[in-house]
């Protein structure tokens, strides 16, 4: 169904809404657990409003951002997966922050502080250097995301969401990325750090009988000890008895975050797969749509993949310019599109009432 | 009128008030600290290099050192951003320069086209019929101060319309704004007060010039 | 040649040399009085020690009297004639490194909002910048439409950012921080 109003759900609902911005500006998932309980994962902007995306949600439909957002969760800190994550954690103001720095955490902060000094303000650091000085502002401890690791706890017959990853082999090989990092501090230009994407953050949620897998970038990897190998392989909180309805797909839909093993041990048979597209690089290929759609006939994206190129509008002397001296110039655009799945975790049997928002829509009906 | 077919030429300038050594900021000193292109120190028209003064002119900056004050002036919009990164440069080099204020000025030079245009722009600013006891009154330079900032900081911001000579036309007005950073009741001036100021401020200064010409044409009805 | 003038700083500041707002040749400016100052009695020429005699630069010598300098001091040169009457501005990051250069994404700076991106070639980039390419750089590109001296011209200019090298004072800073931090931050 399309939604043409947002609301905020009862409390025996459990939401999962992903917010997409066709690529290049980012994904957010806004959670509810159940008697207005929310977290969030990750942000993403508005790039004409600058605007939070999962704040502009939860405000819009009356939640007390203040109050009531338990836990925020930075998967990552890719560009596309932080934007805006320091504004929300600023108005979240009795949340929890999650995420996973390297072991040794004393290194991992002064990666951080060096980065600020490239005066440049778009790095993604800076939103986590951000974060790190409200957390330190206000005293509350930041909780670190690892396997197996229950980092939101509502009660004993409540929602609860732990961390999949990122595993103890993927932390130590953190720790000397960071610290090749730390001695490669440069003059000029940026210390660019390898594959955030592998230390990122799956979490299961549970809620009930039902549970959810969000599966952020995390990629698969040759090591069996990192990834989703080592999910699979050696998660504890993951139970074959209790398979997942929900699965938010990998880094766009890349073949880099499928694993067969996923769809066959983890998820249910009629599992609903949501997923954000990155255009920029044409993720997902049309050869990955097939793949999904031979394990669920509930593939959704947030926006279609193949928007055409085109240009933004200028004055016409200046679009002329650009014609003649730049014309591999294109826009990339954003369109905010959003999947909402509801699911009454009370009832044993319920199952998931998936909503689209504006470019969002049902990939394989 | 659309702003864009109004304003012909903007310029920067950059003020730095404190206590300099006028001697120290020459062009092959920027070139060896990589702030300019090695070429461009090759190129540098130099007029004077003194412990009192120095003065010199890239292509598309001049540099005016004096012991109290460190200006900088441009013309070409294109490489605004690189004289803020230029002063940047230089102070982040001289940490130990004390500087106790920052003037971010643009003057937008403006064609108003007609003669009517022209003088109904001076008449609305200030109506000559108030001087009528002058013989053909006109207002040659108008100046508004914002005496408390808007934005709490110390400082001041400071409005000022004259004729302009530089425009196509005969009918060109200057607006210059002034946005004028002073140092907080307990900060010296030393630790890179200013620099964060001029980081912080510069883009915001640059599009709030904008939004003034434009409430200022739309309050004036032209 | 007439007798020269007694030159003092006030009869400097009294002639309206820019008036006719042509570029001021100093040398020329001055060379009179000059001239006219090395055959007055040296006394007159004594100065202040702490002024200093400097070549000012390789095309020209600039001496400098305590007078003069302060003549410099009231004389407002000309701007400079270059100006730009419409621009459009991006401040872009390097993604790619290609055969030809390299691909970057672009922030517009005029009017914000979606980023764009685009393809750059090395012949575009100067001798000067070269070393400055490598994925990650920033740079300007700047496309518009420049008054040269009164004539017109489509320019589109591309310049990398610099700023200044971290000093080791700089590092320090940043490991001071951290250690505050690591202090601070409480973990679970």
């Amino acid at each position: 169904m399309v939604i043409e109003q947002f609301d905020l759900p009862l409390n025996n609902i459990v939401e999962i809404t992903l917010i997409g911005t066709a690529g290049g500006y980012g994904e957010s998932i806004v959670i509810h657990l159940g008697d207005q309980n929310w977290a969030v994962v990750d942000s993403c902007k508005d790039p004409h409003t600058g605007l939070s995306l999962p704040l502009d949600y939860l405000n819009s439909i009356g939640v007390d951002v203040a109050n009531q957002v338990k836990l925020i969760v930075c998967t990552h800190w890719h560009n596309d997966h932080i934007k805006g994550i320091a504004n929300l954690f600023a108005e979240c103001k009795q949340s929890d922050f999650c995420f996973a720095p390297s072991t040794d955490v004393d290194k991992f902060l002064l990666f951080v502080q060096l980065e600020q000094l490239k005066k440049s303000d778009s790095q993604s650091t800076t939103e986590f250097a951000k974060c790190l000085e409200i957390a330190e502002t206000r005293g509350k401890p930041i909780i670190r995301a690892m396997q197996d690791r229950t980092i939101l706890n509502l009660g004993d017959d409540s929602s609860k969401i732990y961390s999949l990853s990122p595993s103890d082999a993927t932390l130590k090989a953190y720790d000397i990325e960071i610290s090749s990092l730390i001695d490669k501090v440069s003059s000029m230009g940026r210390i660019i750090s390898e594959g955030p994407n592998s230390k990122s953050v799956a979490l299961l949620l549970t809620f009930g009988k039902h549970s959810a897998i969000l599966g952020a970038d995390l990629e698969i990897s040759d090591n069996k000890f990192e990834g989703w190998i080592n999910i699979l392989d050696n998660s504890k909180v993951i139970s074959p008895n209790n398979k997942a309805s929900f699965f938010k797909i990998p880094h766009h839909g890349s073949s880099n975050g499928y694993e067969i093993r996923v769809w066959e041990e983890l998820l249910t048979d009629t599992a609903i797969g949501k997923l954000t597209p990155y255009n920029k690089s044409k993720l997902p290929r049309d050869e990955m749509i097939a793949v999904y759609s031979n394990h669920t006939k509930h593939l959704y994206a947030t926006s279609s993949s193949t928007s055409g190129p085109k240009s933004k509008k200028r004055d016409r002397s200046i679009e002329k310019a650009i014609k003649d001296a730049r014309p591999s110039l294109q826009e990339l655009r954003f369109s905010k599109g959003i999947i909402r799945s509801r699911i009454d975790y009370t009832i044993d049997e319920a199952d998931w009432l998936v909503d689209t928002y504006g470019p969002a829509y049902h990939v394989n009906p | 009128m659309d702003i864009k077919s109004f304003v012909e030429i903007k310029t920067l300038h950059l003020t730095f008030v404190g206590n300099f050594n006028p001697a120290i900021v020459q062009p092959f000193w920027l070139a060896q600290k990589g702030l300019i292109r090695e070429s461009e120190a090759q190129e540098v028209k130099v007029e004077v290099i003194h412990n009192e003064f120095t003065r010199f002119s890239l292509d598309w900056v001049r540099i005016e050192v004096r012991q109290d004050r460190f200006d900088v002036h441009c013309s070409q919009e294109p490489y605004f951003d690189i004289v803020r990164d230029l002063c940047f440069g230089i102070f982040n080099y001289l940490k130990e320069t004390p500087i106790k204020a920052l003037g971010i000025n643009h003057i937008w030079h403006c064609d108003l086209k007609t003669a009517d245009k022209y003088y109904e722009f001076g008449n609305s600013l200030s109506p000559l019929k108030n001087f009528d006891f002058l013989n053909d009154a006109r207002m040659i330079l108008l100046e508004i101060i914002e005496l408390k900032r808007s934005d709490g900081k110390p400082g001041a911001y400071r409005i000022r319309i004259e004729p302009s000579d530089k425009v196509s036309s005969l009918f060109g007005v200057a607006i210059n704004v002034n946005d004028h950073f002073g140092l907080e009741p307990n900060e010296s001036g030393q630790n890179g007060e200013m620099l964060k100021i001029l980081k912080n401020n510069f883009d915001a200064s640059g599009k709030r010039v904008e939004e003034v010409v434009n409430l200022l044409l739309a309050n004036l009805g032209i | 040649m007439t007798e020269p003038t007694m030159v003092t700083s006030n009869s400097i500041q009294n002639r309206r040399i820019t008036e006719s707002r042509k570029l001021l040749d100093i040398d020329k400016a001055f060379a009179f009085y000059i001239h006219g100052l090395k055959d007055q009695n040296e006394d007159l020429l004594k100065l202040p020690k702490h002024n200093q005699w400097i070549e000012a630069d390789s095309k020209g010598k600039i001496i400098l009297t305590e007078d003069r300098l302060n003549a410099i001091n009231e004389i407002s040169l000309p701007e400079h004639p270059n100006y730009y009457t419409l621009t459009q501005r991006w401040l872009g990051t390097i993604t790619e490194i290609t055969q030809d250069g390299f691909n970057a994404k672009l922030e517009d700076l005029n009017a914000g909002g979606t980023n764009e991106y685009a393809e750059f070639f090395s012949t575009e980039v100067s001798k000067d910048d070269k070393p400055l390419v490598s994925i990650g750089a920033v740079f300007y590109w700047s496309l518009g439409y420049a008054n040269d001296k009164g004539s017109v011209k489509k320019e589109s200019i591309i310049r990398f950012q610099r700023l200044p090298q971290w000093s080791s004072e700089d590092i320090d800073s940043a490991v001071d921080k951290a250690r505050a931090q690591s202090k601070a931050l409480k973990w679970l």
